[in-house]
Order: C-alpha cells, then sequence, then structure tokens
C-alpha cells in the first residue's frame, strides 16, 4: 500500500473548498477508497503469485514444509515427455484456433458489414452472440454429444450421407482427437472476436470509406489496404487474447479427455492440475504454471510491438 | 414480413452465406432442445427432427438436481456481482476523480493483475483457502472471484468517470457536498450504465468458471451450474431426453439475462474494443 507520506506535493482538487484545513485529511479519501480493493488484490492475487514463483524452486508436497532445490523442477519438466507433448499439442491448438478463429470471425464481420439494412445487421449478430451466453461447460457438453461414437451428430450425418465407413470414436483415438477438440465451436463465428470486429468496424473513418468508394475502389480491395490496416487494434487485441486463452487451455481437457487418449489432448494446465490435485506434486506443479507465465508475457511483450510497428492507425 | 422486405437483392449472397454458418453455429444448441423433449423410442427413431408429443417430464424429472445447482450459481455469482460492483465503482471513482501521489504507479500495478494468468495462482489459492479453511465454503468462492474480475471492472469505471463532464462534481463541490456525499448521490447515479456492462461480464465469468469452484468444492451438492451439468452425463447415462432436458435448463438463467440485457450488450460494445 502506498502510503501518503508526500501527498502535500499534488494538487488536490479539494484544496479550493477547505484552504485553512489544520491536516488535509480529505487528501486520504482516495486511499480509503482503493484501500479495500487493493487488500484483496494483494492478498489474492499478488502474494499467490510470488509464492507461486517461489514454490517452483522447492518439492513440496502442499502439506510438509517445501524443501528449496533451485532449478531442479524446471530441468526435469524440459526432460519430461508428458510436459514435452503438452507444450506440443498447446502450440498446435493455440496456432490453430487463433488463426482460424480471426479468419472466420473476420469475413463473417465483414458480411455483416456489407448488409446495408441495420435491422438485418442486428439480426445475425443476435443469432452469433446466442451460443456465448450457452454456460462453457454445456456447450462442451454438446460438442462431446456431436463426437459421440455412438448415435453422435456427427456420425449420424455421416451414415444419412451414405458415407457410414467414415465413422469414428473422434474424441476416443489419439489420431483425432486433438482435431476434435479444436473444432468445438465450429464455424466459430459465435466468439468474442465477432463481437469486436463487427462493432469495430461500424466505427471505421467513414470519410476515409467515402473517399474510397469515390475512388472507384471494390470491395476487395477496401478490405485489404483499408479495413485491415484500421483494424490492426482489434485485430491485435483479439490475437492476444486468444492466444493467451490457449496457452491456458483446460477445460476441454477436464469435460472432454483427461488429456488423453495417451498424451494426444494433453495440454500444459491440464499437466498442472493433474500434477498437484491427482499425484500432490505441487512444487512440480508450480514450475509449469511459471512456464506458461513466461510463454504468455513474452508472446504479449512482441504481439503488441509488433502491433504498433509501423501502424497505420495510430500515432506512435 | 418486415425481415424480408429489408433484404435487398444486392446483399443476397451475404445472407446465404451468414445464413448457412448460423444453421452450422446453431444446430447444436437446437439439437440439445429438441432432443429434450424427446423419449428414448423417438430419439432412436427420429434423430434429426421434432417430434410429438413433447415429454415435459423430462424436466420434471431434471428440475430438483438442477434447480440445485442454479441456486449455488445464484449463492456465488449475485454477492460477487454486488462485492465486484461496489469496489470497482469506489475505486474507479478514486482513480478518475482524485488527484494522488502514487496514483499511475497503483493504476498500472493493478493493469498488470490482467496479464498474470490464473492458472499460476491456481495452487497457491488453494493452499491459502485450506489453510484459512474457506474450501468448500461460499467466500471461498465469491472472495477469489471478486479479486479476479474486480481488475477490468475497475479498469471500465475509471474510463467512464473520466468521460463524464468535470462540472457536474466541482459545482456539487462548491455547493459544499461532502466526499461521501459526491460519491452516493453524484457518481453513483451516473456510474449505472458502466456498472451494467460490468454485471454482464462479471455474469458470464462467473456463471462459466469450471476449475476454481471443481478444485475448492468437495460435495458436489454445493457445485454452481459449471461443473454440476457436468455429473449428468453419468446420472442419465442412457436417457437423452433427460440429458439434454438438464443441460437445456441450466442454460436458460443467462439466456434470461441475456434477452434482458441484449440491447445494452451490444451498445456496451459500441465503437469497438482496441489496444
Amino acid at each position: 500500500m502506498a502510503v501518503p507520506a508526500q501527498s502535500s506535493g499534488a494538487v488536490a482538487v479539494t484544496e479550493r473548498v477547505k484552504p485553512r484545513a489544520p491536516f488535509p485529511w480529505v487528501k486520504l479519501v482516495p486511499y480509503l477508497f482503493i484501500l479495500p480493493a487493493f487488500t484483496l488484490f494483494v492478498v489474492m492475487r499478488y502474494i499467490p503469485a510470488i509464492q507461486a514463483i517461489y514454490y517452483s524452486f522447492t518439492e513440496w508436497n502442499g502439506i510438509r514444509a517445501a524443501t528449496f532445490i533451485g532449478l531442479e523442477n524446471y530441468s526435469r519438466l524440459f526432460q519430461d515427455s508428458l510436459f514435452l507433448d503438452a507444450l506440443k499439442n498447446m502450440a498446435g491448438y493455440t496456432v490453430m484456433r487463433t488463426l482460424i478463429v480471426v479468419v472466420m470471425a473476420f469475413f463473417a464481420a465483414e458480411l455483416v458489414y456489407s448488409i446495408r439494412s441495420t435491422f438485418m445487421q442486428t439480426f445475425w449478430k443476435i443469432a452469433f452472440i446466442i451460443p456465448l451466453v450457452v454456460p462453457g461447460s454445456v456447450v462442451l457438453l454438446v460438442w462431446a454429444f456431436v463426437f459421440n461414437t455412438q448415435s453422435g451428430i456427427l456420425n449420424s450425418l455421416l451414415v444419412a450421407v451414405g458415407l457410414g465407413d467414415l465413422q469414428q470414436p473422434w474424441l476416443g483415438q489419439s489420431s483425432t482427437a486433438l482435431w476434435a477438440i479444436l473444432l468445438v465451436g465450429f464455424p466459430f463465428i459465435s466468439s468474442f472476436a465477432f463481437l469486436i470486429y463487427t462493432s469495430s468496424l461500424q466505427s471505421l473513418p467513414s470519410e476515409v470509406l467515402d473517399a474510397a468508394r469515390v475512388d472507384g475502389c471494390n470491395t476487395l480491395r477496401r478490405i485489404l489496404y483499408i479495413d485491415l490496416p484500421l483494424m490492426r487494434g482489434p485485430i491485435a487485441l483479439t490475437v492476444i487474447l486468444l492466444v493467451l486463452e490457449g496457452i491456458q487451455v483446460l477445460t476441454p481437457q477436464v469435460v472432454l479427455t483427461g488429456g488423453g487418449p495417451g498424451t494426444s489432448t494433453e495440454s500444459p494446465a491440464n499437466f498442472l492440475y493433474r500434477t498437484a490435485f491427482q499425484y500432490g506434486k505441487f512444487g512440480y506443479a508450480t514450475s509449469v504454471g511459471v512456464v506458461m507465465l513466461l510463454i504468455g508475457f513474452v508472446f504479449s511483450y512482441f504481439s503488441i510491438r509488433m502491433r504498433y510497428k509501423g501502424a497505420a492507425d495510430v500515432d506512435v | 414480413m418486415s425481415m424480408f422486405r429489408t433484404i435487398r437483392r444486392h446483399s443476397i449472397p451475404q445472407h446465404l452465406i451468414l445464413g448457412f454458418f448460423a444453421l452450422l453455429t446453431l444446430y447444436p444448441f437446437f439439437f440439445m432442445l429438441m432432443t429434450s423433449f424427446k423419449d428414448n423410442e423417438q430419439f432412436f427413431t427420429q434423430f434429426w427432427a421434432p417430434t410429438l408429443p413433447l415429454h415435459f417430464e423430462n424436466y420434471i424429472t431434471v428440475w430438483p438436481s438442477v434447480s440445485r445447482f442454479i441456486g449455488n450459481s445464484l449463492l456465488y455469482s449475485v454477492p460477487t456481482l454486488l462485492l465486484t460492483a461496489s469496489l470497482s465503482l469506489l475505486t474507479g471513482y478514486a482513480f478518475a476523480r482524485y488527484k494522488f501521489y502514487g496514483r499511475e504507479v497503483l493504476f498500472m500495478l493493478m493493469l498488470a493483475l490482467l496479464m498474470l494468468p490464473g492458472i499460476l495462482t491456481l495452487i497457491p489459492l488453494f493452499i491459502q483457502m485450506r489453510d484459512w479453511k474457506w474450501l468448500d465454503t461460499p467466500q471461498g468462492i465469491i472472495i477469489p472471484w471478486t479479486a479476479f474480475e474486480l481488475v477490468f471492472a475497475t479498469f471500465i469505471m475509471r474510463v467512464f468517470f473520466e468521460k463524464l463532464p468535470k462540472e457536474v462534481f466541482e459545482a456539487a463541490r462548491l455547493d459544499g457536498a461532502g466526499e461521501l456525499r459526491l460519491l452516493w448521490s453524484i457518481a453513483v447515479p451516473l456510474a449505472l450504465p458502466g456498472l451494467g456492462t460490468i454485471a454482464i461480464l462479471n455474469v458470464l465469468f462467473t456463471w462459466n468458471d469450471l476449475i476454481w469452484p471443481l478444485v475448492t468444492l468437495f460435495d458436489t451438492k454445493n457445485y454452481p451450474v459449471a461443473p454440476g451439468v457436468l455429473g449428468f452425463r453419468g446420472q442419465y447415462r442412457t436417457d437423452y431426453g433427460r440429458l439434454f432436458a438438464a443441460y437445456t435448463l441450466a442454460s436458460i438463467p443467462l439466456m434470461v439475462m441475456f434477452i434482458v440485457t441484449i440491447r445494452k450488450f451490444i451498445q456496451g460494445l459500441s465503437g469497438g474494443l482496441s489496444i
């Protein structure tokens, strides 16, 4: 917590009202207002984060005192084939999913944007927003049924169109399980990214768009040379959010596959979760969390730098 | 039909493509709703289409267990919402309307928390809850959720208060209004639209969070909706109608909230979000 020791140096707006107060109690007011929130931040966010970093250097079962073992957890982690598989799955999942979601959401947003009637624009927006309010675990369970081997939607569809030979236990075999998880939510338009893109497109500066139309710019060229450069901010934001989500991917594993079959859908977060809560290796598990923090941090840093490098839409 | 009159000829391809995407997006949920009214015989003979009679008794059967999870979700989500709303209002107001030593540093320290993955603090926070004997209690869910959601909510409130005209506050101050009175009779009423956005984001998060309740609640009777529905797969393994009735019922509260706030939902994002 900051102490208002030097606050007399700051210009308080309130000074005019009580110019001759012996001690400016009123200057304490903002600190009192932020105190409850910052108490929560310190106790529930900062201290646990620091503890996590400390525990990652220890051997600890969560019950007895932790013993300091230096970097041993980390060197073990990068020789652990299960963790390496998890990293590989996570990387593939994150890259593919981010790419598909951004492309599909942007494509659909441009389609909605190109419709002139506001009524129909809102109609399509609502159609794609509705699934966003279905609880995430219900969405996963419904998709579990899409991929179900016995009378699942996908297999039934294959039979119905005469391709019964192609039926698969989609989530039950290592060759298809990661793909199945990746395809949950197909065609990926119903997403936060779609919401952001539609509303950002609508607020693009109309002078630029009018000028382009007068110059005879066609739709494709407008999208490539005007919309995309001007949408760098929203696109960067959604890419960062999607990647950070991908790095931490855990709920599909918990609900659908448990990381299996074999190691085919294992993710670092699921590895952390199991290492801690199934095997009680709390020190080892926290080192996974620290690795994930670093990956996310490095990624965010470079993507924010890239977003502003030669950007056309902001003054840097 | 005003809807069809508004479709202009030049935009027919767009409508066709969007319609196809919407069909793919919504069909699984339509399937859930449709199957929730079937018995097993209807399910196996009429897989793709709705059938009569509608078996409302599926809903009656699953109501006791689903309503329990919904009740639990309300028990955790409503206090989290009230805490997050009031604390973010207080904190965002202080950051926007006062100049004080260390203001920007503290604000950056708070925003830095957005970079902190929840999974990193999962284990230390779990141990802390255990040592405080907060496992399997409502406060063990509510307080960490609030700490988590408060960062972005405060950010929204600060931006919101900074957009309000300064003069309103100055005038009241010159009239001799005290700090608390300023907060209560000027800031709070003006903050209501901002609080609406916070409420939507907050409920979406708390209703969906799966891992924290799964880790800290041992008794499945205390589960909120997100982990609660997972148990139905085992309970109604061979009874698809009931299974999907349970899923549908679990989705209704958020759907109702969405319909009530839909205008706000879309307006809140107007102008887009960017970095």
